[in-house]
C-alpha cells in the first residue's frame, strides 16, 4: 500500500560521515514530517497528552494513588458508599467517591488500569509478533505454505475476535486445574486477546511483502546470499512496518476493551483482582440505586482511554500516508 | 405459544376494551430470581430455588402453611403409635396431573426413592420400612423414636410409583452428572396445585393451574412462568419495565428504587437461616492456612477456641449490617433461627465487638503476631456474600490475621464441600431445614459420620462429645420440658465453644406490582396458592 511510493529503507545507514550528536538529532526530529503533522493538530496532541497522563498514573500508582484498596488493612467499612467530594457527605479522603468496601474509586482506577493498560499492551504484543511472522513467511515463501497459513486467517476471521477470545479462554480455562485458574487467569486473558487478533497483522504484513519481494534491493540481497529470514526480517520487515503500527496502535484500545469485556462477562481477570471491567463489572450492580459513581468513574476512565488511543491511531495513520500528506 | 396467545389476548384486548385484556392477563404471575431450577426431579436436591418450583407440582404427605405450622396434605391425618411408629392415613379421591389414582403404594415408593438421594438423609435417613396397611393408609417406622416425623414428611414429595416406573424414572438422577438425563429431570407428575406446562432449564418454566387440584387455594394465578435473571440490575429492569411481575430476591440496594416506583412496593421478611463462618474444629493441620510469611502451618490454630472468640470478637457484626445488608438483616447469636422450634431469645446474644480482648485471646493461643488463612466464600446465593466475606477481611487484619478471601460460583463451592469436605474456614448459611433447631443440632453441629446419617452438612467438622450426647438424646425425647432443657444446653455449648461465627440473619425481599397480594413464606418460596392478582 503505502511502501510503493517510498524509498526503500537499506539497513546500517551508511558509514561515511560522523554521527550526528544527540541535539541534532533532536532537531531532525522536531522537523520531521511526522512530528511537524503532529504538532500542527491540536486533538492529537490532547489525545497524546491524556494517554501519557493515564499510562503515568497507572505505572506509578503505588505511589501516587491516595489510598491502596487493596491492602485489607487499610480499609474501612465506616468509608463504605461515600460520594465523590463535590457532592454533600463526602470525605475529603477520596475524591471519586468509595465502593461498597471502603475503597477509594479513584486509587481502584488507578491500580485497575494498570492491569488493563499491562494486558492490553502484552495482547496487542502477541498478535504482532504472531501476525508479523506468520506474515513475512506466508508472503514470502508463498505456496503452500501461504495458502495454509490464509487459510488459517480466513477461518479464523469469520469468528467475531471476542467469541474467539471466549473460546480461547474457556478451553484454557477447563484445561488448567482449578487451583491454578486464578493464577493463570491474567496470563490467559492475554492469549486469548493476542491470538484473537493476529490474522489482521499477518494479513497486512502478507500484502506488502509480496510486493515488496519483487523489488531489485531484495533480488540484491538474495544475490548477495543472505538468508530467507534475515531478508525477511532485515529487508522486507522495515519496509512494510508503518501500517503495522497503525494497526498495533488501534488495537491497544481493542485489546483494551477487550479485556474489559470478558472481564465484564465474568470470563477475564478474576473479580477479586483489579482492573476496568472488574470495576464496571463489579459498579453495575449499583446502577439503580443512586451510587453512580462506583460505575460512572471506571467507564469514562475506560471511554477515554480508548477514544485517545483510537484519535492517535487515525493520526498516525494518515500521517504515515504519503497520499494523505 | 403462550407468549403469542398472551400478545394476541392482549392485542384483542386493547381493540375490545379493557375488560377483555384484564381477563386474559390479569391471573399470569411472571416471577424471577437469581438462581435457575436445577431439576424437576424432587428428590434430587435440596436447593431452596428448585424445591420453590417443585414444591407447587408435587405434594408431600404433610403440607407446612404461611405461618410454617403443620397442615393435612396428602395425609388427612397422623398418629403416634407409640415407639418406633407412626401412623398416616392418605386422602382419598386424589388424582395425579397424569390421571394415575393417588394410594398408599406411590407413598411407600417416593420415600425410598428419596432414601437413595443423599440430599434427604435428614428427612427420610432414618425411616426403616413403610407399610401398605391398605390403600390409603400407611405406617412408617423409624429406627429411633422420633417426634419431629410428621414435619419431616413435610419435605418428602410423592411420585406416582406407575408413572415413575413406565418412564424409566425409578432411580434419582444425580444433579449435574453425566448421562442421567433421567425423564423426571425435565418432565413431572404430581398432585399439585399447579402443573408442569414447559420446561426449557435455565431459560424458564412454565406452570398452569391443575383442574381438577384435590384441595382449596385462595390464590387465583392460572398461569406462572418462572425466569432466571443473573444479574442484579438486570433483574431490578425487568421489574421496572414490566416484563417481571414479582423479583423473589431483589437487590438491597434497590429497594429504594423500587419502593418509590410507581406501581411497585416492596416486602420483606425474615429468612430461616443463619449466615455464619465456620471454622476448622478437628482437623490436627488445618487446610490453607499459613504463618506470616508465607509459609505453610502444619498446626490448625483453628481448632483453638480462643482463636475461634477472637475472631468472633474482632468482626464487627453491626457494621456489616449496617453497611454491608443496608439494615436488612438481624444480628445473630445463637444456631437457633428466630420462629423456629427451640429457639430462645435470651440465649440469642452475639459476642461483643472488642478488638483488644481479640488480640489478648489470640496471643494467649500462641499467635500473638497473628496467621494467614484463606477464607472460601460463595459468590452468590447469600444475599451480598461476597461483600460479607470482603468485609470481614479487613476486620481480622486488625488481629493480625490476614485472610485472603478467596470467591468461587456457588457449583464450585458446593463441591468443595460435598466432595470433601476441603475447607478450614468459610462463610455458609444454615438452617433447619424442618424449622426445628433439632435439625441443626444434628445436621450441622454434631460430629460428621455420613455413614449413620448425622452432621452431614457439618462442613468445619466441629465436634464436642457432650453436645453429641445432647443432640442424640433431644432425637428421641418427647417430653417437652426436657427437650427445652436439652436445646438451651446445646445452643449454650455451640455458643461457648463457638461452633461457627454466626453473623446474621438475612431478610427475604420481594419487589412486586402493587395490585398483587402475597405472603412470603419464611422458607423463601413463593407460595402461588395464596397469590391473588387484582
Amino acid at each position: 500500500m503505502t511502501a510503493k511510493t517510498r524509498q526503500p529503507v537499506l539497513t546500517a545507514a551508511g558509514p561515511a560521515g560522523d554521527a550526528p550528536g544527540w541535539q541534532a538529532r533532536l532537531a531532525r526530529l522536531y522537523d520531521s514530517d511526522i512530528c511537524y503533522s503532529f504538532r500542527h493538530a491540536p486533538l492529537v496532541v490532547a489525545a497524546a497528552l491524556l494517554f501519557l497522563l493515564m499510562i503515568f498514573a497507572a505505572v506509578f500508582a503505588p505511589w501516587l494513588a491516595p489510598t491502596n484498596p487493596y491492602d485489607l488493612k487499610t480499609l474501612n467499612l465506616l468509608d463504605s458508599l461515600l460520594p465523590p467530594i463535590w457532592v454533600e457527605g463526602s470525605d475529603p479522603r477520596f475524591l471519586l467517591g468509595t465502593d461498597s468496601q471502603g475503597g477509594g474509586i479513584l486509587s481502584l482506577i488507578m491500580y485497575g488500569a494498570r492491569v488493563s493498560l499491562t494486558v492490553g499492551a502484552l495482547a496487542v504484543s502477541v498478535s504482532v509478533s504472531l501476525g508479523i511472522t506468520l506474515g513475512l513467511v506466508s508472503g514470502y515463501i508463498g505456496g503452500k505454505i501461504d495458502a495454509v497459513i490464509m487459510r488459517i486467517a480466513d477461518i479464523q476471521l469469520t469468528f467475531p475476535s471476542l467469541l474467539m477470545a471466549l473460546l480461547i479462554g474457556g478451553i484454557t480455562g477447563s484445561v488448567l486445574p482449578d487451583r491454578l485458574q486464578a493464577q493463570f487467569a491474567i496470563p490467559v486473558v492475554i492469549l486469548a486477546l493476542g491470538v484473537s487478533h493476529w490474522p489482521h497483522f499477518a494479513r497486512l504484513v502478507r500484502g506488502g511483502t509480496i510486493v515488496e519481494k519483487e523489488k531489485d534491493y531484495i533480488a540484491a540481497a538474495r544475490l548477495i546470499g543472505r538468508s530467507p529470514f534475515a531478508i525477511m526480517f532485515r529487508q522486507v520487515l522495515p519496509n512494510v512496518l508503518n501500517p503495522v503500527l497503525v494497526l498495533a496502535t488501534l488495537d491497544v484500545a481493542f485489546a483494551v476493551m477487550g479485556e474489559a469485556t470478558l472481564s465484564f462477562l465474568g470470563f477475564g481477570v478474576p473479580p477479586t483482582q483489579p482492573s476496568l471491567g472488574t470495576l464496571i463489572r463489579n459498579g453495575y450492580a449499583f446502577l439503580f440505586s443512586g451510587e453512580w459513581w462506583i460505575v460512572i468513574f471506571p467507564s469514562l476512565t475506560l471511554v477515554i482511554l480508548v477514544v485517545a488511543v483510537n484519535i492517535i491511531g487515525d493520526w498516525l495513520r494518515d500521517a504515515l500516508n504519503p497520499k494523505l500528506r | 405459544m403462550n407468549i403469542k396467545q398472551l400478545i394476541a389476548g392482549t392485542a384483542v384486548g386493547c381493540v375490545l376494551g379493557l375488560a377483555v385484556a384484564g381477563a386474559a392477563q390479569a391471573q399470569t404471575l411472571r416471577y424471577a430470581a437469581a438462581a435457575p431450577v436445577l431439576t424437576m426431579d424432587p428428590h434430587a436436591t435440596n436447593d431452596f430455588v428448585s424445591q420453590m418450583v417443585i414444591s407447587q407440582i408435587y405434594d408431600p404427605l404433610v403440607a407446612v402453611n404461611a405461618d410454617l405450622e403443620l397442615v393435612s396434605g396428602l395425609a388427612e391425618s397422623w398418629e403416634h403409635l407409640g415407639g418406633l411408629k407412626w401412623r398416616f392415613t392418605l386422602r382419598q379421591g386424589v388424582k395425579f396431573h397424569g390421571g394415575q389414582d393417588f394410594s398408599a403404594e406411590d407413598v411407600a415408593f417416593s420415600i425410598e426413592r428419596a432414601k437413595t438421594s443423599r440430599f434427604f438423609t435428614a428427612f427420610v435417613g432414618k425411616i426403616s420400612s413403610v407399610d401398605i396397611i391398605d390403600s390409603h393408609t400407611v405406617e412408617i417406622t423409624t429406627d429411633d423414636p422420633d417426634p419431629l416425623l410428621p414435619r419431616k414428611m413435610s419435605n418428602a414429595f410423592i411420585m406416582s410409583k406407575s408413572w415413575a416406573e413406565e418412564n424409566g424414572a425409578d432411580e434419582v438422577p444425580d444433579l449435574g452428572a453425566e448421562g442421567s438425563e433421567v425423564f423426571s429431570v425435565r418432565n413431572a407428575n404430581g398432585t399439585g396445585l399447579y402443573m408442569l406446562q414447559e420446561r426449557e432449564p435455565s431459560v424458564r418454566t412454565v406452570l398452569a393451574r391443575n383442574p381438577n387440584y384435590w384441595g382449596e387455594a385462595t390464590g387465583n394465578v392460572q398461569e406462572a412462568i418462572y425466569t432466571p435473571i443473573g444479574s442484579g440490575p438486570t433483574r431490578v429492569a425487568a421489574l421496572l419495565s414490566g416484563e417481571i411481575d414479582l423479583v423473589a430476591d431483589l437487590p438491597l440496594q434497590d429497594i429504594p428504587r423500587v419502593d418509590g416506583a410507581d406501581g411497585l412496593m416492596v416486602q420483606q421478611r425474615p429468612q430461616l437461616i443463619n449466615i455464619q463462618l465456620e471454622l476448622d474444629g478437628s482437623r490436627d493441620v488445618a487446610l490453607d492456612v499459613w504463618d506470616k510469611d508465607g509459609n505453610v502451618l502444619t498446626v490448625n490454630p483453628l481448632k483453638d477456641v480462643r482463636v475461634r472468640k477472637a475472631f468472633a470478637q474482632a468482626i464487627n457484626v453491626d457494621l456489616i449490617v449496617d453497611r454491608v445488608m443496608r439494615g436488612n438483616a438481624a444480628v445473630a447469636g445463637s444456631a437457633a433461627v428466630p420462629g423456629t422450634g427451640g429457639y430462645y431469645a435470651d440465649l440469642d446474644d452475639h459476642w461483643a465487638y472488642d478488638v483488644e480482648a481479640a488480640k489478648g485471646l489470640l496471643a494467649e493461643a500462641g499467635y500473638p503476631d497473628g496467621f494467614q488463612v484463606q477464607l472460601n466464600c460463595p459468590l452468590e446465593r447469600y444475599v451480598n456474600a461476597e461483600d460479607i466475606c470482603k468485609a470481614v477481611a479487613p476486620m481480622l487484619a486488625q488481629i493480625g490475621v490476614d485472610v485472603r478471601v478467596k470467591g468461587m460460583v456457588w457449583p464450585e463451592f458446593a463441591k468443595l464441600l460435598v466432595n470433601g469436605p476441603d475447607s478450614s474456614f468459610h462463610l455458609i448459611g444454615a438452617g433447619p431445614n424442618g424449622q426445628d433447631t433439632q435439625d441443626t443440632f444434628v445436621d450441622t453441629m454434631m460430629t460428621r459420620v455420613p455413614d449413620i446419617k448425622q452432621g452431614f452438612f457439618n462442613w468445619a467438622l466441629w465436634s464436642n462429645d457432650e453436645f453429641d450426647e445432647i443432640a442424640t438424646e433431644i432425637q428421641q425425647t418427647f417430653d417437652e420440658a426436657r427437650r427445652e432443657e436439652l436445646y438451651r444446653r446445646g445452643l449454650t455449648l455451640g455458643r461457648e465453644n463457638v461452633h461457627a461465627i454466626y453473623l446474621h440473619r438475612q431478610v427475604i425481599t420481594w419487589g412486586l406490582r402493587d395490585n398483587i397480594t402475597a405472603t412470603i413464606r419464611p422458607d423463601a418460596t413463593v407460595p402461588l396458592e395464596t397469590v391473588v392478582i387484582q
